[in-house]
């Protein structure tokens, strides 16, 4: 085992055993059957509202913990959710067995690290400006390229733009970024467009948003890859059902009229 | 309908409802002005003065063409599509330059997103699997035509130019013109997909090396023949041990004999995938793919794939299979940089450019842009680059008539979820961007050939020199006997992942490279026996029966029984050894 493997296994003690007992919801999915005879798998997620909401701020119950909640009592399957930091979540699953990470952004780069049921949900990233400051026109991401861009740590839209070699400044969470428009510390700031949205309305700090959407993403459920794969495919099937019937629609539609 | 959906909420809902509905349903973009487009013809002469220069067609031929696609994007003005393809040169070009052209002349706007091309076909992956309509189109490698034809969820051209189409169907288009359409029609006649970009997979060289007297002296002492181009594997194990072992460095500077790459990423498995085996001799003779086994080791009757293990007929765990994989694993490790192993298909892509590889068995021609970029350690003063592209050479189990090489064909591919109108639009965009006036120069810049009519180009003649060999190869028979992924391959996103996962192991240490193919052949097996029971359609896979592999074995072709796997060396001087071209 290398250095620095060692060192990334000991990191991953420290947060199961800071973060493991800090479960949010338990789900207690009647059925016919007796809850033992259920698979059981424990999910991580992170606070990125409206997809999820933290709980100790607020009582809203997230698009991604209404779908999840919807495709495990399909699939049969019992669990439940942890939070934790973006990057910590993805880490954790990599390393953790019977667990898996939502909505993860599915990308090549992190294809080999997980086993996938996706998508889950797909979303757009834009790129947003305060509305005070002086407009910019990007009709291309190559048009970005002068301008100090925010992401946080653990998106993949990230990584994307610095592997371009955009000038990008990562904060630990999303909201962050607003902030850091506000302080003149970035130009524009990089996110998927529902959850810029919401954190500019929460924070009241309006924004404008160029009309180039550079990214779609592909949210996924990402398991470890030794989750079983009957109960993998136990999730793929409910999720295709989902689709197929129009109840991912309803879900969606439902979500909007709240 | 979708997007009369979105637009119930338009005057009533909050922005982050509305937000909701245009991220989750699909549909256009969203701004909050409305821009108003007006059409501009000085912006269509701006455009050919500022960019479409060179073209294979005469000033007022682009004129008539940009005037025709002003007016047939008229019903889509205002629309904003979302395309999507892998990340090479020809493709940024398209996105950074020829997506905003393609707004000024026709008001569609088009956010064309790079990505990965794993992420590619997962992304038309997931469009079958939910039917929502992700993407408006997609450039997708040719590699998936097995899947095309076979899957009823992709658009075949032909019709639709011909039929719903029509009014949005270049006159000028020219079909014949394009020299990778063979790849992109399916074994039933229809064509799938329309290439946007082409590049081969070929053997890479540093010709100032090679020629000079003191190394060519010692090589012969050394090995008892003269250093050159590399005919077979024995050559170019013997090249890559004398330029890592005996030469070491040249100018102060550690030099390595082979570089490739191992890291546990989708890009090992089209290091594989992309014919690698066939190079090695794995399948059987017979272009475009080896008939009846492929370069995949999957053996096909009539068209029906019915094995890839020995004990089914097919040869992914055979002897030619597992040396070829053996001899990758053995050169990663004894003759390149030390950093290779832990690098994926980019990573590697970037090194050539150091100056200190003396060849590549496994190099794509879609990195020649950026190996004749000037003020490099590879390229001369004078603008020529100091190596060449040769044919690849070939394993011990390559016997003429065999498959030389693999070519990619990134191709337009238009799927039967998207709306009508919004496919017609992407459809307009697709033409545009291998039309006539714009094709030459996005050759150019990218130096990925599809038009007969830009290969044969003077422009091109000019070019030639500074190219390394790309124009003499395109300008051959080798343009066609370099073949993408054929029709055997039932469904190539599926199938494809197995490649780097089990191939990975190998490369890690976990399993041996033969445990490794057999426990990848049994996974083919599996695949593609559910395959046959997920759908029973046109040429679905029907497995043979399990039988001795020895019986196999003793039959003519594929799969082939073991060989002397290391045959004398032999090499080419260069004028000779691109004969194979002709």
């Amino acid at each position: 085992m290398s250095g620095n493997k060692q060192l990334c296994c000991l990191l991953l003690m420290a947060v199961q055993f800071f973060y493991w007992p800090a479960i949010v919801s338990a789900t207690s999915i009647s059925s016919s059957s007796s809850k033992s005879d259920r698979p059981h798998l424990d999910f991580v997620t992170f606070i990125e509202p409206p997809y999820f909401f933290d709980p100790v701020v607020s009582n809203n119950e997230g698009l991604v913990s209404i779908i999840l909640k919807q495709l495990m009592k399909k699939a049969d399957i019992d669990y439940r959710l942890t939070i934790m930091p973006p990057k910590r979540a993805e880490l954790f699953v990599q390393f953790t067995p019977n667990t898996c990470v939502i909505p993860i952004e599915k990308s090549q780069e992190r294809e080999v690290f997980f086993t996938w049921v996706s998508p889950v949900l797909i979303s757009q990233t834009g790129l947003f400006r305060l509305a005070s400051a002086p407009p910019v026109t990007l009709r291309t991401l190559e048009d970005a390229r002068p301008y100090r861009i925010g992401s946080y740590l653990g998106s993949s839209i990230g990584d994307y733009l610095s592997s371009f070699s955009y000038k990008v400044d990562l904060a630990t969470q999303n909201d962050a970024n607003i902030h850091k428009l506000k302080a003149d510390r970035i130009d524009l700031w990089a996110s998927d467009i529902l959850s810029a949205r919401y954190i500019s309305k929460e924070a009241n700090i309006p924004i404008t948003e160029s009309r180039l959407n550079f990214f779609t993403s592909l949210r996924a459920i990402g398991c470890h890859e030794d989750v079983d794969q009957t109960v993998l495919q136990a999730m793929r099937n409910a999720l295709q059902e989902m689709y197929k019937t129009g109840e991912m629609k309803q879900i969606l539609q439902s979500f909007l009229g709240k | 309908m979708r997007p009369k959906k979105c637009s119930q909420y338009s005057s009533s809902i909050t922005l982050i409802k509305l937000a909701i509905c245009l991220t989750l349903f699909g549909t256009s973009h969203f701004t909050q002005s409305k821009e108003t487009f007006e059409f501009n013809s000085k912006l269509i002469h701006k455009w050919l003065d500022q960019e479409f220069q060179p073209a294979s067609i005469n000033r007022e031929q682009q004129i008539e063409e940009l005037n025709w696609f002003q007016q047939a994007a008229r019903p889509f003005q205002g629309m904003t599509l979302r395309v999507v393809s892998e990340r090479i040169d020809t493709h940024l070009y398209e996105a950074n330059v020829l997506a905003k052209a393609f707004y000024d002349i026709t008001g569609i706007n088009v956010n064309h997103q790079i990505t990965g091309e794993d992420d590619v076909i997962k992304k038309l992956q997931a469009q079958i699997f939910t039917g929502e309509n992700i993407y408006d189109a997609y450039i997708n490698d040719s590699d998936l035509i097995g899947f095309h034809f076979r899957s009823g969820e992709t658009i075949k051209l032909d019709v639709f130019m011909q039929d719903e189409g029509a009014e949005v169907t270049l006159p000028t288009l020219d079909l014949k013109d394009f020299i990778g359409i063979q790849f992109t029609t399916g074994p039933d006649g229809h064509l799938y997909q329309l290439p946007d970009q082409q590049f081969a997979n070929l053997y890479w060289y540093r010709a100032d090396w090679f020629e000079r007297e003191d190394f060519k002296k010692k090589f012969n002492e050394i090995y008892g023949y003269p250093l050159g181009v590399p005919q077979n594997w024995s050559a170019y194990e013997d090249i890559a041990e004398f330029f890592t072992v005996h030469i070491q460095e040249i100018n102060g500077h550690k030099v390595w004999g082979h570089m490739d790459y191992g890291k546990q990423d989708p890009s090992l498995g089209w290091r594989m995938s992309d014919a690698w085996l066939s190079l090695g001799g794995t399948g059987d003779k017979g272009l475009p793919n080896g008939f009846p086994v492929d370069e995949w080791g999957i053996r096909v009757e009539d068209c029906h794939p019915v094995g890839a293990s020995i004990a089914r007929g097919g040869a992914l765990d055979s002897p030619a299979a597992i040396y070829s994989v053996s001899k990758y694993l053995q050169w990663l490790e004894q003759y390149a940089p030390p950093e290779a192993k832990n690098m994926n298909f980019t990573e590697a892509g970037k090194w050539l450019i150091k100056g200190n590889i003396a060849q590549q068995i496994w190099w794509y021609t879609a990195f020649t842009s950026a190996l004749t970029q000037p003020g490099t350690p590879v390229m001369y003063e004078d603008g020529r680059p100091r190596w060449k592209m040769a044919p690849s050479p070939k394993g011990a189990y390559w016997e003429p008539g065999m498959k030389l090489g693999y070519q990619d064909a990134g191709s337009w591919t238009f799927l039967k979820s998207t709306p009508l109108e919004r496919r017609k639009a992407a459809w307009l965009y697709a033409q545009f961007l291998v039309s006539k006036t714009v094709s030459l120069k996005k050759t150019l810049v990218g130096l990925t050939p599809i038009r007969h009519s830009d290969i044969m180009s003077e422009e091109m003649t000019r070019k030639a020199p500074y190219l390394g060999g790309l124009v003499e190869f395109y300008r051959s028979k080798g343009r066609d006997h370099w073949t993408p992924t054929g029709t055997n391959v039932p469904d190539y996103t599926l199938l494809s992942n197995l490649w780097w996962k089990h191939i990975g192991s190998a490369v890690l240490g976990k399993i041996s490279v033969s445990t490794a193919m057999q426990q990848m052949a049994q996974a083919f097996d599996s695949q593609l026996q559910d395959l046959s029971e997920q759908k029973n359609g046109i040429c679905s896979p029907r497995l043979n029966p399990r039988i001795s592999p020895q019986i196999w074995l003793r039959n003519e072709g594929s799969p082939k029984p073991r060989q002397n796997e290391k045959p004398k060396g032999v090499t080419l001087p260069y004028a000779e050894a691109i004969h194979v071209w002709k």
